[in-house]
């Protein structure tokens, strides 16, 4: 009987993984360089992909039932919290940096303005478990989720497992943040030889490639690794970046290099979101930077733009704006599977 | 007669079952007497009463050798190892073989800290996972002693770490006495010893200290009474 299970399930298991190596083609970009995110470890599934998606819409992860990770990850913010420096939490509390856009996430390697999370899988428990942000307990999310009228049967579709664990808690919501990719920008048609850049836009790539093109490395627009930019320390926060975790004096100020893609979708822009415009952000570049010994190598040389630069830097820069992937409905709440009308 | 042929064959199964496999557990003392969670104990050595609300902690990579060969690995990495529930206290393998030493980790190595949400032992949800930066707590010991200035004189030891230079997977390898009873004994006193408890009484984060402290349990463990 063992063996005949055995059977059964192997068939399964390498039927699924037929099916998953298909989808992974369908995800991620041809013209992407090789995600890090390790497939085989967490491999592709609808039914994990929709549990994700539900889980990631749904106030019960906390603690009194009124955040969810859209609060400040919202689909029209290309998942980030526009208009907002800092995000909320429970509470109305406020937290200390500015929520981060959420695309593309499969090519990173660590997670958070300070990389203290080394994990898609376990990025989710520092928001879960914060005091500003969902203030709540692992070990309680799982016994809500488990008596809720919702939940087994979706985990039962995902895993094979009705009984909900950390684990599949966690690999759900890194499936469904997989699948949030921005490949359909204009700068991506314009690469497959799809459309055209305007003259405008055209002159700002070349100065785009003369002057940023170092850290925010195509076609990601972020080699993801960590720098420090020049801002000025923020006395309300004192927040030191990757020091915080690590308390090497070399990490002081060290904060990730975002991506600029859906940059008209995310403002505002910083790990404190002090600055409320791109035109801001070029000129903390160009001019705004006092403390010269205090920054990466990358930006030792001065960046110098004229007026009509910056303008043409910036046309380029909202080429990378992706509407299809802001109004992708498979990202949006998940009505369809929730059956709603 | 078929009923008592039955029970023999069972009876001979049973007892091959058990020769072929031989298991190890797990003890705790605090005051020369076995640990009792949550109850305050007094300890003659230390000269100060105790009480330990948790101890609970990671053991990895379980080997046992005879002279200077292997005989034996554990095929599941990583076990939780918790004071409280009895069962996750005995390890058991799976071979009759004689062995002199055995040798483990205390933790979770750094591959295993650095590649996703994992099940079992080692599920988040078992409340060994630090949240607002990644990795695994390899130990934690909380209590109370009234050398403790704190808020109902409570003790704190979440220890962890595993990147450099921080790394505190500490290693164990102990002699076992041949032919005896066997067991890995870990008198707590030892570690209380050690640490001075009115000025070292929360770590809560990777750094020196939760190394450290990890080395001085790891030390502390024999297999003698």
């Amino acid at each position: 009987m063992k063996i005949l299970i055995s059977i059964i399930s192997l068939f399964f298991i390498s039927f699924g993984l037929g099916v998953n190596k298909e989808s992974l083609i369908e995800i991620f970009p041809a013209d992407f360089p090789e995600p890090t995110y390790d497939l085989e470890k967490n491999p592709l599934s609808q039914g994990a992909i929709n549990l994700g998606r539900v889980l990631f819409y749904d106030p019960i992860l906390s603690k009194d039932r009124s955040i969810s990770c859209a609060s400040c990850h919202s689909p029209y913010n290309a998942f980030a919290h526009t208009d907002h420096e800092l995000s909320h939490g429970i509470s109305d509390l406020i937290g200390t940096r500015n929520a981060p856009a959420l695309f593309n996430l499969a090519w990173q390697s660590s997670f958070m303005w300070d990389g203290a999370v080394n994990h898609l899988d376990v990025q989710a428990l520092a928001p879960l478990t914060s005091k500003s942000e969902m203030g709540e307990e692992l070990i309680s999310v799982i016994s809500k989720l488990q008596n809720s009228s919702i939940y087994p049967d979706l985990f039962m579709k995902a895993f094979n497992d009705s009984v909900v664990t950390g684990e599949h808690l966690l690999k759900a919501l890194s499936q469904f943040q997989l699948t949030l990719i921005s490949a359909n920008s204009k700068y991506d048609k314009v690469m497959r030889k799809e459309e055209k850049f305007t003259a405008k836009e055209l002159t700002g790539k070349r100065l785009f490639e003369k002057n940023c093109n170092t850290c925010h490395i195509q076609p990601l627009f972020s080699n993801y690794q960590f720098k420090k930019n020049g801002l000025e320390i923020d006395s309300t926060l004192n927040d030191y970046g990757k020091f915080n975790h690590t308390k090497l004096a070399k990490d002081s100020l060290l904060f990730k290099v975002p991506s600029l893609r859906n940059l008209s979708y995310t403002f505002p822009y910083m790990h404190d979101g002090r600055f409320s415009t791109i035109r801001e952000v070029i000129s903390h570049y160009t001019n705004g930077i006092t403390d010269k010994t205090a920054i990466s190598e990358e930006l030792k040389e001065p960046i110098s733009l004229t007026s009509d630069e910056k303008t043409d830097l910036v046309a380029f820069l909202l080429t990378l704006n992706d509407k299809e992937f802001v109004f992708n409905k498979k990202h949006h709440y998940p009505l369809e599977i929730l059956k709603i009308n | 007669m078929i009923k008592a042929l039955f029970l023999l064959v069972l009876m001979h199964t049973c007892y091959s079952m058990s020769s072929q496999s031989q298991s190890l557990a797990f003890e705790f003392t605090l005051g020369n007497q076995p640990l009792e969670i949550g109850v305050k104990t007094y300890s003659k050595s230390l000269k100060d009463s105790l009480q330990i609300d948790a101890f609970r902690f990671y053991i990895s990579s379980v080997t046992l050798f005879n002279g200077k060969d292997s005989v034996h690995s554990l095929k599941q990495t990583h076990f939780l190892i918790d004071a409280e529930k009895k069962e996750t206290t005995k390890l058991r393998f799976s071979t009759a073989k004689e062995f002199n030493r055995i040798s483990f980790q205390i933790g979770v190595d750094s591959t295993t800290n650095s590649t996703g949400a994992h099940g079992g032992d080692l599920d988040p949800m078992k409340g060994m996972y630090w949240s607002w930066q990644s990795g695994y707590i390899n130990l934690k010991l909380e209590g109370s002693s009234a050398l403790c200035p704190t808020r109902k004189n409570e003790f704190q030891f979440h220890l962890g770490g595993y990147s450099y230079p921080n790394n505190s997977l500490t290693e164990v390898s102990l002699k076992m006495p041949k032919g005896k009873e066997k067991f890995i004994l870990i008198p707590l006193d030892s570690f209380f010893k050690e640490i001075d408890l009115p000025f070292l009484y929360s770590v809560m984060s990777p750094g020196e200290d939760a190394t450290q402290l990890l080395k001085i349990i790891g030390d502390s463990i024999s297999s003698e009474r």
